[in-house]
């Protein structure tokens, strides 16, 4: 005979090994390699950024910010959006941050404020589950009132929301994209910043349409239009990732 | 019988290999969303409306002197000033309206701290100015899951 039993309980026993390990790879949230050595400052000062921005008065902002499995290594990484007012002092951001001593170094919803007279705070939502990976988190903040901002972060199965007030007034500055600290261990595959809208006086959407100019951008922390604003019709996308680990 | 046990096998390879499509198209229940904020107490108490004590609190900054993102400036100790249970609205009402994300009447305890702490890793905008040390920080705990749900300075 061509196959024997034992040949054939031998190649069936190698699929059956194959086919688990795709298994077991599907369900776990991808995590890129760690990547080498950068120098991106201490906790305060000299990030990284892969940023890009758009100027003009808005009454707010959403973006969709891909659910990858990102690590912030011996400091942090962020990939958000912050809204900012005309002299870039005051800003509201949200986004997604992963962190060392922030939920074990996993993904995490979160919003911030530095408000005039009011201070920088910090808020978290719980860590991302298995379930909002491989998606997007539609990242929202709009003006209510003159000075209060309603933040919403929705991935899939993870949401979180918050109110910021006695803030700033007259946002004008909508930046998107990727912050990084630390000298080792963070890793961001590619990561999608999508779907990026700006929110008129009467409550009116609108998908952006120029491509918006770099703000900043330093290696390893790298950015790309992977769609122009320009010539999609949805706000393009603004993709970013770490050189050596993930890029 | 070897028969059979070829039919078995094959019968096992397949149900791997749907279960392991499955798995790549991510089609697998993941679960609920845990607890808002950084773990970082866990409850003592197994009920009431604080689950954990100031002693825990303190046990808390014994291992971990800062809040969040923060670092102490070189040469200083933090300290604990106080430790409140108070409601969501008088926390928020402490710390000029900065929202807490719970209910007006749910339970948080809040810690201030004294520093002087730099803030560390707090996502500024590229090319904005440095926000300076502070000399005292503000940490709000959910008081039934020990969670940090805000972390600040005034």
């Amino acid at each position: 005979m061509l196959f024997t039993y034992k040949r054939s309980v031998t190649y069936l026993t190698v699929i059956a090994i194959l086919l688990l390990a795709i298994f077991i790879q599907g369900i776990a949230p991808p995590k890129a390699m760690a990547a080498p050595l950068y120098s991106c400052g201490d906790l305060q000062n000299n990030h990284c950024y892969a940023v890009v921005g758009w100027s003009g008065l808005v009454n707010g902002a959403d973006t969709r910010i891909g659910t990858r499995g990102i690590t912030g290594g011996g400091c942090g990484v962020n990939t958000e959006m912050w809204l900012l007012d005309s002299t870039s002092t005051y800003w509201v951001e949200a986004g997604i941050t992963a962190q060392i001593n922030l939920n074990n170094n996993t993904p995490t919803l979160f919003w911030a404020d530095n408000r005039p007279g009011g201070g920088f705070h910090n808020h978290f939502s719980g860590p991302l589950v298995s379930g909002d990976y491989g998606a997007n988190a539609l990242t929202r903040i709009t003006l209510s009132g003159s000075n209060t901002y309603n933040i919403s972060i929705s991935a899939p199965i993870t949401n979180f929301s918050g109110v910021s007030t006695n803030s700033f007034v007259n946002p004008d500055g909508i930046w998107i994209g990727m912050e990084l600290c630390g000298s080792q261990g963070a890793s961001v595959p590619p990561v999608g910043i999508t779907n990026n809208r700006w929110l008129d006086g009467v409550g009116g959407w609108h998908y952006q349409t120029t491509d918006a100019p770099v703000i900043s951008l330093n290696s390893p922390a790298n950015g790309y239009w992977f769609a122009r604003p320009s010539q999609s019709s949805t706000g393009g996308d603004w993709s970013v990732c770490i050189i050596g680990a993930g890029c | 019988m070897r028969s059979k046990v070829l039919i078995a096998s094959l019968v096992i390879a397949c149900i791997i290999c749907v279960v392991g499509v499955i798995g790549v198209f991510r089609n697998v229940e993941a679960g609920s969303a845990s607890a808002p904020g950084i773990i970082a107490i866990r409850p003592t108490l197994a009920n009431g409306n604080a689950r954990f004590t100031a002693a825990d609190v303190r046990a808390y900054f014994q291992a971990h002197p800062t809040p969040p993102q923060m670092s102490l400036a070189p040469g200083h100790t933090a300290k604990i000033l106080s430790i409140d249970f108070i409601t969501s609205k008088e926390a928020s009402q402490r710390m000029k309206g900065e929202s807490v994300g719970l209910p007006d009447n749910a339970l948080v305890c809040y810690v201030q701290l004294s520093g002087p702490f730099l803030l560390g890793m707090i996502s500024r905008p590229p090319g904005t100015k440095p926000i300076p040390p502070s000399d005292t920080a503000t940490v709000v705990f959910d008081a039934q899951t020990g969670n940090i749900l805000v972390s600040g300075t005034p």
